[in-house]
């Protein structure tokens, strides 16, 4: 055999790279991906105008609570929430609304995040690369995870400083309260929307198909939830997901009725008798939306 | 520096895709050779840890690709299927990709360029995926795999749908690679363009090893296959009445009318016989050549 010297050109090992965290390349092309698609664009834009109407309904009951309210008035107090409603129901009313938005913009841009990769082949190429099961799935979890965190808990905040920097002195304390319950109730909508969008995605077929059945499945089980348990069948309230996401706002923020402006704008589900259920519920619906993931991956990768 | 497979068999359910597999792969480029449903997605697969083996163990630079994920930094993958995130561009896939190994964005991107470029693809590498031909995507899937430097590489099919210029620049770059001093496997059914790049192959059939090494030296251990030879000589006939008295010549046929066949069981001696005879009679070889020596014949006799 000839002699031959082959020239090693290689640049520095790979194990004396710096240590980077690859979930979030993961993420960042999932996201990447789904911004390049109009219905992503347009799920945002809805996100947007729902956060811009809850904002401006905020500002109004605020501003008329400073001028136009007395706090030694109870009467006109509670005429005025009559017609405008309160910070709490309203702050409940957008949590439940933008569950809804939300669930829509996920369906766009999350629900082909593993079924896709799995039908095109690209999971090959993401574990022929010094990834582990878990990077990839916390990469899965971090592009869903942000869109309700961005469409959801961020839209809270921003109006939660809104309601805080505009109130007047006697409602301001109680106002700053709320920071906690709400974001409480976006957090667990937040987590819910999120591991039910991936686990369906690990199980389906193709990114449309799981859009389609995630939201018509969300859809139904509201209906049929809603329906049955308006002809007096309690239980099946929980059944319902955007119920009980409302159910756990309600009681974290101790919402009342909704004042005659805002149920012209929102419809607002009826909410279960039990929030601790309703939060069981939720539990459950993530836990198994996230078994689903984990095992779909796990299967995939083991060979 | 080699890929060491021992003692494999994979099973998928009842059919035995792959059945004992013994083989080392060192330096350089190896062609994968085989029929569809052979077992070289199989092997390929399990070289790079999709699979993993139900019997023996596969090594990689020393390393189980199943179980240690630390080997894939050293291993670039050009996978079969051509569907990929279509909306993305060859640039930001590639990056993307090559950021999973651990490099910066910066980084990422510079060894994505300078891949892209390798592959011919820096001038389109701004084209969404979908707008590209099925030759530009099959260099982007190879840039993929050589961008994070691997000292392994494994291409499957990578040479479909590329037009012949393109296939040219795949061949001359497969061949780079394997002279740089890496382990290249190129998995592939278009038994000319495995010659062009390598002469080093596996055939596989069956899920079994049929053969393995240099293509001459293997067609010479296919000792109950004769050699046909050919010879463009003016007087063909002549030459044949003084060769087919040779012991290892077993039949001479004289080919339109200017050419003659012979059929040999040692090609060698018939080479050393050859010039010789010809210049007794005064003849001038014209042409001459094996048209089974070649790994199409190779594969005749042992796959087909």
């Amino acid at each position: 055999m000839k002699d031959q010297v082959h020239s090693i050109g290689y640049r520095r090992l790979p194990g004396e790279r710096p240590h980077r965290w690859v979930p979030w390349p993961i993420a960042r092309t999932a996201l990447a991906l789904a911004w390049r698609k109009r219905s992503t664009k347009l799920g945002v834009a809805l996100c947007l105008g729902s956060t811009f109407i809850h904002g401006m309904v905020l500002t109004t009951q605020v501003l008329l609570d400073r001028y136009v309210g007395n706090p030694q008035d109870d009467f006109r107090r509670a005429a005025l929430e009559s017609v405008v409603g309160n910070v709490h129901t309203t702050f409940a009313v957008f949590i439940s609304v933008q569950t809804v938005m939300c669930a829509f913009l996920l369906a766009m841009v999350a629900a082909g995040l593993v079924a896709e990769d799995r039908r095109t082949g690209a999971m090959e190429l993401y574990f022929s690369r010094p990834l582990r099961r878990r990077d990839y799935v916390l990469g899965k979890l971090l592009a869903a995870g942000l869109v309700p965190a961005t469409t959801l808990v961020a839209p809270f905040l921003l109006l939660w400083i809104l309601v805080v920097g505009m109130a007047p002195p006697h409602t301001a304390g109680p106002l700053l309260g709320l920071l906690l319950p709400g974001l409480l109730g976006t957090v667990v909508s937040a987590v819910m929307l999120t591991t039910t969008i991936l686990g369906l995605s690990a199980v389906g077929e193709r990114g449309r198909t799981v859009a389609v059945i995630y939201v018509v499945g969300m859809l139904v089980l509201s209906s049929v939830g809603n329906g049955l348990s308006d002809d007096g069948q309690v239980w099946a309230g929980y059944v319902s997901p955007l119920r009980n996401v409302q159910t756990i706002s309600d009681a974290v923020l101790d919402a009342g009725a909704t004042g005659m402006l805002l149920s012209m704008l929102a419809s607002r589900p009826e909410t279960n008798p039990s929030a601790l259920i309703s939060a069981a519920c939720l539990l459950f619906l993530s836990v198994a939306g996230l078994g689903l993931l984990l095992w779909r991956v796990r299967r995939e990768v083991a060979g | 520096m080699s890929i060491e497979i021992h003692g494999v068999t994979k099973m998928f359910g009842t059919v035995r895709a792959l059945d004992e597999i013994d083989l080392e792969l060192g330096l350089g480029v190896t062609g994968l050779l085989g029929p569809n449903g052979s077992g070289k997605s199989t092997l390929l697969k399990l070289v790079s840890g999709q699979l993993r083996p139900d019997t023996g163990y596969v090594r990689v630079l020393g390393l189980d690709p199943f179980a240690e994920p630390q080997v894939f930094a050293r291993l670039g993958l050009c996978p079969e299927q051509d569907k990929f995130y279509e909306e993305l561009s060859g640039e930001v896939f590639v990056t993307a990709l090559t950021r999973l190994h651990g490099f910066g964005a910066r980084e990422a991107t510079e060894r994505a360029h300078h891949a892209l470029a390798r592959v011919g693809m820096i001038e389109h590498m701004r084209k969404p995926m979908r707008a590209m031909s099925r030759g530009m995507r099959q260099r982007v899937k190879i840039a993929q795999a050589i961008a994070h430097d691997p000292p392994v590489v494994l291409l499957d099919e990578p040479l479909t749908g590329t037009d012949p210029v393109g296939r040219a620049d795949l061949i001359a770059l497969t061949r780079t690679l394997g002279q740089e001093g890496r382990i290249v496997v190129v998995s592939s059914h278009v038994l000319h363009e495995v010659e062009a790049m390598t002469h080093q192959v596996v055939l596989v059939r069956y899920g079994r090893l049929r053969a393995q090494g240099d293509i001459g030296r293997l067609r010479a251990l296919l000792e109950d296959r004769p050699y046909r030879f050919r010879i463009r000589v003016a007087r063909p006939r002549e030459l044949a009445a003084a060769l087919v008295v040779l012991p290892h010549v077993r039949a001479a046929e004289v080919v339109k009318g200017d050419s003659l066949e012979l059929t040999t069981t040692d090609l060698v001696a018939l080479c050393r016989a050859l010039p010789g005879e010809a210049a007794r009679l005064g003849l001038v070889i014209e042409e001459l050549g094996s048209p089974d020596a070649d790994l199409e014949s190779l594969y005749r006799y042992l796959i087909d």
